[in-house]
């Protein structure tokens, strides 16, 4: 009996450890939940000591319900996070966190002025993002999701980037 | 160990206290090691654990974004931990996520098994899993090992600390030692050279030196006082050795003279003595025993009887009970035994031990044997035929009693006692038989009973087998037989049996049996036996006469086949055939019987399970009573009820003739009346002078205007015939008048005669009719009673109600009611006599009709019975009415119930049926 109990016990264990297969989207909304816990906002970011950190997605959004499987229940620093679907350019303001989808591509320059002042974390898949003055760009690399940061853009918008997030990002940008 | 106990004290303490301290010390060095090794792991978990948080803080974010490499130089700064042999990094779901390994030749370190938290202590390493959490989020576990060599190393610092430490606590131990044991081995030497020297030189005057006050003090006064105490006696006892050898030499020279007067004595004897000493040794013997147990000579000569007792011993069958009663009576030299040896050959000898005393004292024993074999042989058969004889006279069931000629008893048995209830003690055998004349005291008749007896011991050789009768009713059966000895008569020998209970089951069996017997043939019911075949065993009179036999016994064998048609009879057998299989018995069966011959009856039948004494089921019995004519009244029962209720019905119809007739003797009278008044008028009628006054005119035939003009008659008559002209038209219109009136009246009797042919013509015929009408058609069949009576009828009637109903039934029950109500109405004579019919729909589909009267009204006793057959309150009532109206009522499916409020209350009849017949196929 216990003999039967320990086999099947095993075969349970073996089945959970073979590696799940992501999507590149799945893993790209891992990561944008993952920002939250090493950016910092200036508290006046926030409504209230617990409002929720705020994720927004403009142009085609290719996460379908990942993104909002990913954060769902989750919470950083005692703040919820929320998915706001964004129907006007006044919306944009009230993300945290801005996803440019690379559809955007030709507006990045007029989305960005719009947005850099404010303290947004931009992030985005597009090339020479970083260098148009986004603040992290997700680039693709042996077939992995890498990172790259513009260290210079997050401060102008009093953001707070971690130096551990900068030890897993491919380039970094730090003057322009 | 020897070498312990074979060592001197001086040697032994100085081990003791050697071993003692080694002992404390090397558990105090124990105890520290183990102390060590505690806190020294407590401590290294304490640091592995510090490490893992450190680096599962430096790992979160290249987990958190999927960076194996990231982590894997965060784990390659574990390089500065010497005892880290490896780490590795599983992420939540147990997927192992980074590696680093020390050697890098992946056999010193491979990653364990994951696991969330915890740790675990082996001989070579220590495994942490240390739960990696950031920002309040368990995202994977870090793994660490660590080796031991820090442990092994401290703990071979502390080895080589101890070893130095024991090895200079053991000098200093050995030192202290040799000094301090001489305080205590010192005197005890001194005492042991002193004990020496007494035992060496038989000198008990030495003494030892005592140097200190503490036990061994005790000891050396001890050992001195001993010493002092021996020396006395040693004095003491060298004096009295010397007189006691004097006292020796004179007894010898007595005891030479004895023996030789002994042996010849011994030589005489028809037994074989043997005399033993104290120690066993063979003192006197003689001749005898030599022969009886075959014993040389040599081996007797000299010494000890154990050159002979085994000798002895071979010979015997039961050698240990034999060798422990030589030890018993050695052990105890004063007993004396005697007792009986079996040998091997055969022989029986008699064994007397005797002790042997001299001067009051045991100073050996004397054996006897004498040869009894063929003594014991003789007395063994005796007793075994003595048993024989005893057995047998105890184990009879008959009492015995055996006297010799004398009349002295010489045999008895206890049964015989028990029989008599004689007193024990005048039993003795040898003394005159007292016993048969106690007996004949309790025999009916004493004096037949004596005659007997002394008539058979005049006949020494007579034989008598006969009963006697006790006074207490029981009864014996005895045999006297002679006593004989080589065909000499010896004696007598008298047998007795108590047959009681044997005579009292022969007349109980004889009175159940003619029990049995008067009830077979005398009882009524018919009583049968049958075997387990159903053939008929035993069966009572009546049975027989049932199937045309004069005697019972023609029965037997035969079955019901012979008697029954197979409808019948197989249905019994097979009943028969299932009690007894199953033991279960039929109770008051009704049967159908039909005869051979064609007779048809019927019986009440029980039958049960025939049980003989074993309670195995050897057949069946039963009981049938003849139903027949309860069967027949049953049958004439049921067709006086159908008459009644056909009865009834017709009642019913007359009581609706009744009314009819009624109705049309009333219309009888006006139509009497008007055929009076008619025929009055037509008797008074001036008819007959048109005929005067036409003879008139034949008269004057010839002159007929003469007659006219001149007769003064004549001259009237034209006046004459117009009056009477008009007279006779104003005649006839009253005639006609009449008789459309007498027509009207017939008419009349036609519609009522029609309605009653109506009403009893249509019998169980189902129509569709107006209730409201059917209330108005009662009514006026009651019509002129009502008026005649002055009851003022109230309709409450819903007149749109139709319902499907046999007619008649219905018209009957209200003609009934409406006329109990009237004649309610006139008994009970209220001011104002007030008859109400309702008619309404009552619940579902029932219409209800009630019919309520302020008359007499019901005392509530007569409630129940209003409806039985044959109740009236009525004088000239003859209770059919209200009974015939309610079995009417549920013949519509309905019901008539009453209510009334007591005396002089009225009542209210209400007859409720449904508007269509439940069940058209029955209605």
């Amino acid at each position: 009996m216990c003999l039967l109990l320990g086999t099947l016990l095993q075969i349970n264990w073996r089945s959970e450890a073979q590696p799940p297969v992501f999507t590149e989207y799945q893993v790209k909304a891992l990561f944008l939940l993952n920002f939250t816990k090493y950016v910092d906002w200036p508290a006046t970011a926030f409504g209230q000591a617990d409002s929720p950190i705020t994720i927004g997605v403009i142009g085609e959004n290719h996460f379908g319900e990942d993104l909002k499987k990913a954060v769902e229940g989750k919470s950083v620093n005692g703040r919820k996070i929320v998915i706001l679907p964004l129907e006007s350019e006044s919306d944009w303001s009230k993300c945290h966190i801005l996803f440019i989808s690379a559809s955007e591509k030709k507006r990045l320059p007029e989305i960005l002025a719009k947005v850099c002042a404010l303290p947004i974390l931009t992030v985005s898949e597009t090339d020479q993002f970083i260098q148009q003055g986004g603040m992290i760009n997700f680039t693709r690399k042996d077939g992995k999701v890498r990172l790259e940061v513009n260290l210079e853009s997050a401060r102008q918008a009093e953001l707070g980037i971690s130096s551990k997030l900068l030890s897993v990002a491919d380039a970094v940008r730090r003057k322009p | 160990m020897k070498l312990f106990r074979t060592a001197s004290i001086q040697r032994k303490q100085t081990l003791i206290i050697l071993l003692t301290a080694a002992v404390a010390l090397l558990l105090a060095c124990a105890a520290f090691a183990a102390y060590e090794v505690i806190t020294f792991r407590k401590a290294m978990l304490n640091r592995l654990v510090t490490l893992g948080e450190i680096v599962g803080d430096n790992s979160a974010v290249a987990m958190d974004f999927n960076d194996p490499k990231a982590a894997e130089e965060t784990l390659s700064a574990l390089k500065k931990q010497p005892n880290v042999v490896g780490a590795c990094i599983y992420l939540k779901n147990g997927r192992l996520f980074a590696v680093y390994d020390r050697a890098g030749d992946g056999k010193t370190f491979v990653s364990p098994k994951f696991q969330m938290s915890g740790h675990s202590f082996s001989r070579n390493d220590l495994v942490l899993f240390a739960p990696i959490d950031y920002k309040g989020e368990v995202i994977g576990t870090v793994c660490l090992v660590s080796d031991m060599r820090e442990l092994y190393s401290r703990l071979g610092q502390y080895a080589l600390i101890v070893a130095a430490v024991f090895l200079l606590a053991m000098s200093v131990a050995l030192l202290l030692s040799a000094g301090l044991q001489r305080l205590i081995s010192k005197p005890i030497l001194h005492l042991v050279q002193t004990a020496r020297a007494v035992a060496q030189d038989k000198n008990y005057s030495l003494r030892a030196v005592k140097t200190s006050e503490d036990e061994l003090g005790v000891l050396v006064d001890g050992f001195n006082a001993m010493l002092t105490r021996v020396q006395e006696n040693d004095e003491a006892l060298r004096t009295a050795h010397q007189d006691l050898e004097r006292r020796v030499a004179d007894r010898t020279k007595e005891l030479a003279s004895s023996v030789s007067l002994l042996n010849a004595t011994l030589e005489a004897s028809a037994d074989g003595i043997l005399v033993v000493d104290r120690k066993d040794c063979v003192g006197i013997y003689n001749t005898k025993l030599v022969e009886m147990w075959g014993l040389p000579p040599e081996n007797l000569a000299a010494g000890g009887d154990e050159r002979i007792l085994p000798l002895v011993v071979s010979q015997l069958k039961d050698s240990e009970a034999f060798l422990s009663k030589v030890r018993e009576l050695y052990a105890n030299p004063g007993a004396r035994s005697h007792d009986v040896l079996e040998l091997r050959d055969g022989r029986i000898f008699e064994r007397d031990s005797e002790p042997q005393m001299l001067n009051g004292e045991c100073v050996g024993r004397v054996w006897s044997f004498r040869d009894v074999t063929e003594r014991k042989r003789a007395e063994v058969e005796l007793a075994s035929s003595v048993s024989l004889l005893n057995a047998t006279l105890e184990s009879t069931a008959d009492g015995i009693l055996v006297v010799d000629l004398q009349d002295n008893i010489s045999g008895f048995n206890s049964k015989f006692v028990e029989m008599w209830g004689l007193p024990r003690e005048k039993m003795v055998l040898g003394q005159p038989d007292r016993a048969l004349h106690i007996s004949v005291a309790q025999t009916k008749d004493p004096e037949a009973f004596i005659s007997k007896i002394r008539e058979l011991n005049e006949h020494p050789g007579a034989e008598l087998h006969d009963l006697v009768e006790l006074r207490d009713g029981r009864i014996f059966e005895f045999d006297s037989q002679p006593q004989r000895l080589d065909g000499e008569c010896v004696g007598r020998v008298w047998s007795f049996r108590e047959i009681t209970a044997r005579k009292r089951v022969e007349a109980e069996l004889a009175e159940t049996s003619s029990l049995m017997e008067a009830l077979l043939a005398n009882s009524l019911d018919h009583i049968y036996f049958k075997d387990r075949e159903s053939r008929f065993v035993r069966c009572s009179n009546t049975m027989a006469a049932k199937f045309g036999k004069a005697d019972a016994r023609a029965l037997e064998g035969k079955t019901d086949f012979d008697f029954f048609l197979e409808e019948h009879a197989r249905p019994a057998f097979e009943d028969e055939q299932e009690i007894m299989r199953t033991g279960r018995p039929i109770i008051s069966k009704a049967e159908k019987e039909t005869y051979a011959d064609g007779r048809v009856s019927w019986a009440l039948t029980t039958k049960l399970p025939w049980h003989d004494k074993a309670e195995n089921i050897i057949g069946t019995f039963g009981i049938s009573k003849d139903i027949t004519a309860i069967k027949e009244a049953e049958a004439r029962l049921g067709q006086a009820h159908k008459d009644l209720v056909e009865t009834s019905r017709q009642a019913g119809m007359a009581e609706v003739a009744t009314s009819v007739l009624h109705n049309v003797g009333n219309v009888l009278n006006s139509v009497n009346i008007s055929s009076t008044l008619i025929s009055d008028k037509i008797r008074k009628s001036r008819v007959g002078n048109m005929a005067k006054a036409a003879a008139l005119i034949l008269a004057h035939k010839d002159d007929l205007p003469g007659f006219f003009t001149r007769d003064a008659k004549g001259q009237q008559l034209p006046d004459y015939l117009s009056n009477l002209a008009i007279h006779l038209a104003d005649e006839q219109e009253e005639i006609l008048q009449e008789l459309s009136q007498l027509n009207a009246n017939i008419e009349h009797i036609k519609e009522i005669v029609a309605m009653q042919q109506n009403y009893a013509r249509v019998s169980g015929i189902l129509e569709s009719l107006n209730l409201a009408d059917l209330i108005e058609d009662a009514l006026r069949m009651n019509a002129g009673a009502l008026e005649r009576h002055q009851v003022r009828v109230v309709r409450e009637l819903d007149r749109t109600l139709t319902v499907t109903v046999e007619k008649h039934k219905v018209l009957q029950i209200l003609v009934n009611l409406i006329r109990n109500a009237k004649y309610a109405l006139d008994d009970g004579a209220p001011p104002e006599k007030r008859m109400t019919l309702r008619l309404a729909a009552g619940a579902g589909d029932q219409v209800s009709i009630s019919v309520i009267d302020n008359g007499v009204g019901i005392p509530a006793e007569n409630l129940t019975r209003i409806f039985n057959h044959g109740f009236t309150t009525r004088k000239a009532g003859h209770g059919f009415g209200l009974h015939s109206g309610g079995l009417a009522a549920r013949e519509l499916g309905g019901s008539l119930t009453v209510q009334s409020d007591g005396p002089g209350q009225g009542a209210c009849f209400t007859l409720e049926f449904p508007r269509e017949p439940r069940n058209k196929a029955t209605a």
